[in-house]
């Protein structure tokens, strides 16, 4: 089936590559190699309809070529858009792309390197080798490939729909504008505008389940200036401006997102400003460590996990203690 | 992986330009480059030679010798004879990798990458105002590093342990790579006497000193096992014989049970089993989370973790 299917598509290419102005779908029908099983008109259509997208979602240009009514005359892939463009690499430029092949880690974007590269090699002479020296740099999951159809979305200021689990909720179908895809201390997301919700919101490309499809519906919404301001904390959630005293040698979640530090007396006062939902997290790792916290309303909520901490862990129930 | 038929297509479609720029090249060769086996770059050329233009005669068909001693030699690549234009899925898979790498301190050609971007972004479409990716660490540290490399100087830095404890370390820095979206600096450290490696988003302050870094063997080419939950730098196949914890989890804290190794044992209600190298680091874990979680296993950190929790709760409320 599948052998079948590259075929037809191949000879497809092969076909409107080849032809002069445009082939018509009754000529691809009769004279293509793969279509002439088609069984009916409405086989045929169907077959040819996904084809021609399958080419077109993998960026092959297939044009429609209209007449001056404004019907289909036919399709073509012209030279002026399949052409390779030259680059006008260096070798040390295929070098460093080279690495770049080699960073993303079993996702669909290590094929499309990979093919990418094949490309650019074809107008060279030699292949390129990696460098042992630069080898073993990077390598990157890239969460599920989501990445790719996200950015051309973006790009292409299209509406994408999918499904999304947000913490502590059932799964969800979202439709989005998205406005750009973000790294942020090795976590991806994307950011865009929620229609359903009618807000800017943030959404983790881990959290997103199955795959991201791709309307024809454009962006409603026009993306703010600065699309690719910080990620978003989840909404009714300010910031504290916090100082926490912690003994020397502990609290290192809290010095690594400290703006101001200073130590006395074998203490180190950390002056913090960040969400609750952050900052509590970051005191419990080192929780017999800490000395004061000041605001009062998040030590009263540290002190809260503390006790439920120290609940869920007491009394547990096998008779043995 | 099963591979999709536009993986495949696309595949084919490059294969016929870039055999036709190497003539003679063996198959063995040709599939390394392609990355695949040798009979499925066999499989894909005798697929080629049966597709070209309608008509499919001898001369419509692409032809391609393929059973002379081992060489490819294209004869007739039909309207293939240059590769296609690169698509912008392409472009991106290319120039986000390249911004990634162009963020690794100590990393060569930093100067080429910019340059290398703008010409990928220039031909496949932009993706620099769509893709944002935050340095793991500053513009300094990065600095500082790049210079400590090349300059084979030993830093000094302040670091944050996965357990939460800060130290003081002095480091002669080896290299700097990225695993599963992490940067970490592997160098050998003073006072560990052995090599580390640091993740670079926990170093609180780092800076050169004067002395010099006695040269370490660079074993450039290999990469740490990925993983995650701070044990990825232990084979896959010694994950069954490190300890491992029984943990249940809140409805609304399941995201625990993606991470990656860990194994869910119920579902209702939620219990997972986590892999862990050192007991302050399931501690620490477990702690930072809050009541969401609770540590079934082993007891005795169980044990400990409610009485931590009870001592500075004491602790606190006696400075009222």
């Amino acid at each position: 089936m599948r052998r079948d299917k590259t075929e037809r598509l191949l000879n497809l290419v092969f076909a409107l590559m080849g032809t002069q102005g445009s082939m018509s779908r009754s000529d691809i029908r009769a004279t293509v190699a793969g279509y002439e099983s088609s069984e009916s008109d409405e086989a045929f259509e169907r077959m040819f309809e996904r084809d021609k997208d399958e080419l077109r979602s993998m960026g092959i240009p297939v044009e429609t070529v209209f007449d001056a009514f404004g019907d289909a005359l036919g399709y073509v892939i012209a030279p002026t858009t399949y052409a390779y463009i030259d680059l006008h690499l260096t070798s040390r430029d295929l070098t460093v792309l080279s690495i770049a092949t080699q960073v993303w880690d079993k996702a669909v974007l290590a094929s499309a390197a990979r093919t990418a590269m094949r490309k650019i090699e074809s107008q060279t002479e030699k292949s390129v080798g990696i460098s042992p020296l630069i080898q073993g740099v990077a390598r990157v999951r890239a969460q599920d490939g989501a990445i790719i159809p996200l950015l051309s979305a973006a790009r292409e200021k299209k509406v994408v729909r999918f499904s999304y689990r947000a913490p502590g909720q059932e799964l969800e179908k979202r439709i989005v504008e998205p406005w750009a895809v973000i790294c942020r201390n090795g976590n991806w997301y994307v950011v865009g505008y929620d229609q359903d919700r009618g807000e800017e919101r943030t959404f983790k490309l881990t959290r997103i389940q199955g795959s991201v499809n791709v309307s024809a519906q454009l962006h409603a919404q026009e993306p703010p200036q600065d699309r690719t301001r910080t990620v978003q904390l989840p909404p009714g959630e300010s910031l504290t401006d916090a100082t926490i005293c912690v003994s020397e040698g502990r609290g290192g979640r809290l010095m690594r997102h400290a703006y101001d530090i200073t130590s006395n007396n074998a203490m180190d006062v950390i002056k913090v400003k960040a969400s609750r939902a952050e900052l509590i997290p970051w005191m419990l790792s080192s929780a017999n460590a800490i000395i004061s916290v000041e605001p009062q309303e998040l030590r009263e909520d540290f002190l809260a996990s503390l006790e439920s901490l120290a609940t869920a862990h007491e009394f547990r129930g096998d008779g043995s203690g | 992986m099963a591979e999709t038929v536009n993986e495949r297509l696309a595949r084919l479609l490059a294969l016929v330009p870039w055999l036709s720029a190497r003539q003679g090249i063996t198959l063995t060769e040709a599939a390394r480059h392609f990355d695949i086996s040798v009979a499925q770059l066999t499989k894909d050329l005798w697929q080629l030679v049966v597709c070209g233009l309608p008509g499919y005669g001898p001369d419509q068909l692409v032809d391609i010798d393929f059973w002379d001693d081992d060489r490819i030699w294209v004869q007739d690549p039909q309207t293939l004879t240059a590769p296609l234009r690169l698509t912008a899925e392409e472009g991106a898979a290319l120039s986000v990798a390249l911004r990634l790498i162009a963020q690794i301190p100590g990393v060569e050609y930093r100067e080429d990458i910019d340059v290398l971007v703008a010409k990928l972004d220039d031909a496949c479409g932009a993706t620099s105002e769509f893709v944002q990716l935050t340095p793991q660490t500053t513009q300094e540290f990065r600095d500082t590093i790049d210079a400590a490399l090349e300059g084979n100087v030993q830093l000094a830095m302040t670091y944050s342990s996965g357990s939460d404890e800060v130290t003081v370390r002095r480091v002669s820095p080896i290299r700097v790579f990225v695993v599963d979206d992490y940067m970490y600096l592997e160098g050998f450290c003073e006072r560990a006497e052995a090599r580390r490696i640091f993740r670079l988003d926990r170093i609180l302050s780092i800076e050169m000193t004067k002395e010099d870094a006695p040269p370490q063997q660079n074993e450039h080419n290999y990469l740490p096992d990925s993983g995650g939950l701070n044990s990825w730098f232990v084979s896959k196949d010694s994950y069954t014989h490190i300890p491992h914890a029984l943990v249940q989890v809140d409805p609304d804290s399941t995201w625990v049970a993606e991470e990656p190794h860990v194994e869910v044992i119920s579902q209702e209600p939620l219990i997972i089993s986590v892999p862990y190298l050192t007991e302050e680091w399931l501690l620490s874990w477990v702690m930072s989370l809050g009541g969401s979680m609770q540590l079934l296993e082993p007891i005795h950190l169980a044990e400990e973790i409610a009485q931590n929790a009870r001592a500075s709760l004491a602790a606190l409320s006696a400075r009222d």
